[in-house]
């Protein structure tokens, strides 16, 4: 339970400093960071202690072979006035199994 | 969104693997192909002593150090043969086609307790832990050799080529470097000396697969700056991005290689708050293709775990795990879409695997704590009995912890204070 709190302390810090895009931002996200310097103190310490977050990468750690690899992709639109750099939902790099 | 056609039955079969399974925590199961193909793994020997080659002396053990196997009596060394190569197991997965398995892994039905008559003296011996016992009247070492369906005997074994001493000094220094926040009495109670050399069941498992993603990318074509203006009326700057938005769809197939496994309900457990298995499965990979023949002699002066999970029990997670290798590497293909790439489905065509059920090394150092309100969580520090890889978990000091936590507290907060002052 610790450790999911843990997780989840470290990750809404992540969240912060990813909020804070422009000039104003930066200053407001240093604030709320050093705001939560405790808990965040403490998460980095479960973990650091306690390891829950670890696991095998299988995904990356497993030999594979890639052969006869096939793309298809069709242009279907266009996004303006996008305010984060990164695609909403974006999950080519997010693992199912833990 | 995923989907999974199971292999067709193979050429062959005789035992089916997979009855009576049971699917391991939080994976569905999967549909078991008809009529696997078994290898035997089992060899010529028989239950009983097992000789020394050069003198006949029944007792025999891996010397750490060489990797070979030495006779207790006249110190004569020997090695096991590869067991992939010489059971034709690591054959080209592209031309894998249904289920092989290897003898080993067929399913769990029989009673862990098995009775061994001496072959020296014909007294019964009964072995109701691991795979050797010695027999109490003529003193000569019972191996089982023979492939009962009771877990305990695998198709291969890896041995230990990490020395006690080495995994101690690892287990020492792991520690030592959180010892500052560390429960009190796990503290006092520290004796890396007791690590304990385990051999673990796991399944080794190939997969010849054909995988299809489908899902949206997006194209970044025009970054910009723009002025807003907040609620007070004041204007601040705000970068901004336009992108071409695409059906991303890849399909090509996918060679797994030695993709490893835990075979025991226990340590398929990763609830980190009642057990830090999570710790064992993060010491994984070992180099599972230096893995020889079974033989029980290895395993002596170490302990061992039975397997008590199954092919089938274990397909759907094992499926589960491929589809992340496939989505991982078909990152390596969407190198266009700089602002990435969501995957909506990620489906396999299996067209065959193998499965090997192996007995893999490990240090552990163990500590049982007991929590205020009675509970208990059993600690770990794992050694991998290979590469020496190490990660544990170390019981913490709460009130030490909690405390130092607020002095950082009040400092971050000073510090905010005098930063939003000058702001």
């Amino acid at each position: 339970m610790t450790g999911v709190v843990a997780l989840d302390v470290l990750a809404a810090a992540g969240d912060v400093l990813a909020s804070a895009g422009g000039g104003e931002g930066d200053g407001r996200g240093l604030v709320l960071l050093l705001l939560l310097a405790g808990p965040l103190f403490a998460g980095w310490q479960h973990l650091r202690y306690r390891n829950t977050d670890k696991r095998h990468h299988h995904e990356s750690e497993t030999r594979s072979q890639m052969q006869d690899v096939q793309a298809d992709d069709t242009l279907t639109g266009r996004r303006t006035g996008l305010k984060s750099a990164r695609m909403q939902g974006a999950n080519s790099r997010k693992v199912t199994t833990r | 969104m995923s989907d999974v056609h199971a292999p067709q039955a193979g050429a062959e079969g005789t035992p089916d693997p997979g009855t009576g399974a049971t699917p391991a925590p939080g994976f569905p199961g999967v549909e078991p192909p008809d009529g696997p193909r078994v290898v035997s793994t089992e060899g010529d020997r028989g239950d009983g002593i097992v000789r020394c080659e050069r003198c006949g002396a029944s007792d025999a053990s891996l010397n750490v150090a060489t990797g070979m196997l030495r006779c207790n009596f006249c110190r004569h060394e020997w090695r096991t043969e590869n067991a992939l190569a010489s059971f034709d197991l690591d054959g080209a997965i592209g031309d894998l086609r249904g289920v092989v398995v290897g003898s080993g892994t067929a399913a769990v039905t029989a009673d862990p307790a098995v009775t061994l008559k001496c072959t020296a003296c014909g007294a019964e011996v009964v072995i109701e832990a691991g795979v050797q016992a010695r027999c109490h009247w003529c003193r000569n070492t019972l191996s089982l050799t023979e492939q009962v369906p009771n877990g305990a005997v695998p198709d291969m074994v890896l041995p230990f080529s990490v020395t006690k001493a080495d995994a101690v000094t690892r287990v020492a220094e792991f520690v030592g470097k959180r010892k500052f926040f560390a429960h009190r009495q796990f503290k006092a109670e520290f004796s890396p000396e007791n690590v304990l050399g385990v051999y673990l069941p796991y399944m080794v498992v190939d997969v010849n697969t054909r995988a299809r993603l489908t899902g949206e990318g997006e194209h970044q074509t025009r970054s910009y700056t723009v002025q807003v203006r907040n609620a007070k009326g004041e204007t601040h700057s705000e970068r901004r991005y336009d992108a071409d938005v695409y059906d991303v769809r890849r399909t090509f197939d996918l060679h797994v290689d030695d993709l490893t496994v835990e075979s025991s309900t226990e340590r398929l457990d990763r609830d980190t708050s009642r057990t830090s298995n999570n710790v064992i499965n993060t010491i994984l990979p070992f180099d599972v293709e230096n893995s020889v023949r079974y033989d029980p002699r290895y395993l002596q002066g170490f302990t061992s775990e039975r397997r008590d999970v199954d092919v089938d029990g274990l397909r759907g997670a094992v499926h589960q795990q491929v589809r992340d290798i496939a989505r991982w590497r078909a990152d390596e293909t969407i190198g266009f879409y700089d602002r990435g790439v969501r995957w909506d489905t990620t489906d396999l065509d299996v067209q065959g695997e193998r499965w090997v059920s192996a007995y893999l090394p490990v240090w552990l150092y163990s500590y049982l704590q007991t929590r205020k309100d009675g509970s208990t969580l059993l600690h770990y520090v794992a050694v991998n009995g290979r590469t020496g890889e190490t990660m544990g978990s170390v019981p913490l000091n709460w009130p030490r912890l909690l405390a130092v936590s607020a002095v950082v507290e009040a400092v971050g907060a000073v510090a905010a204070a005098v930063l939003w002052v000058l702001s």
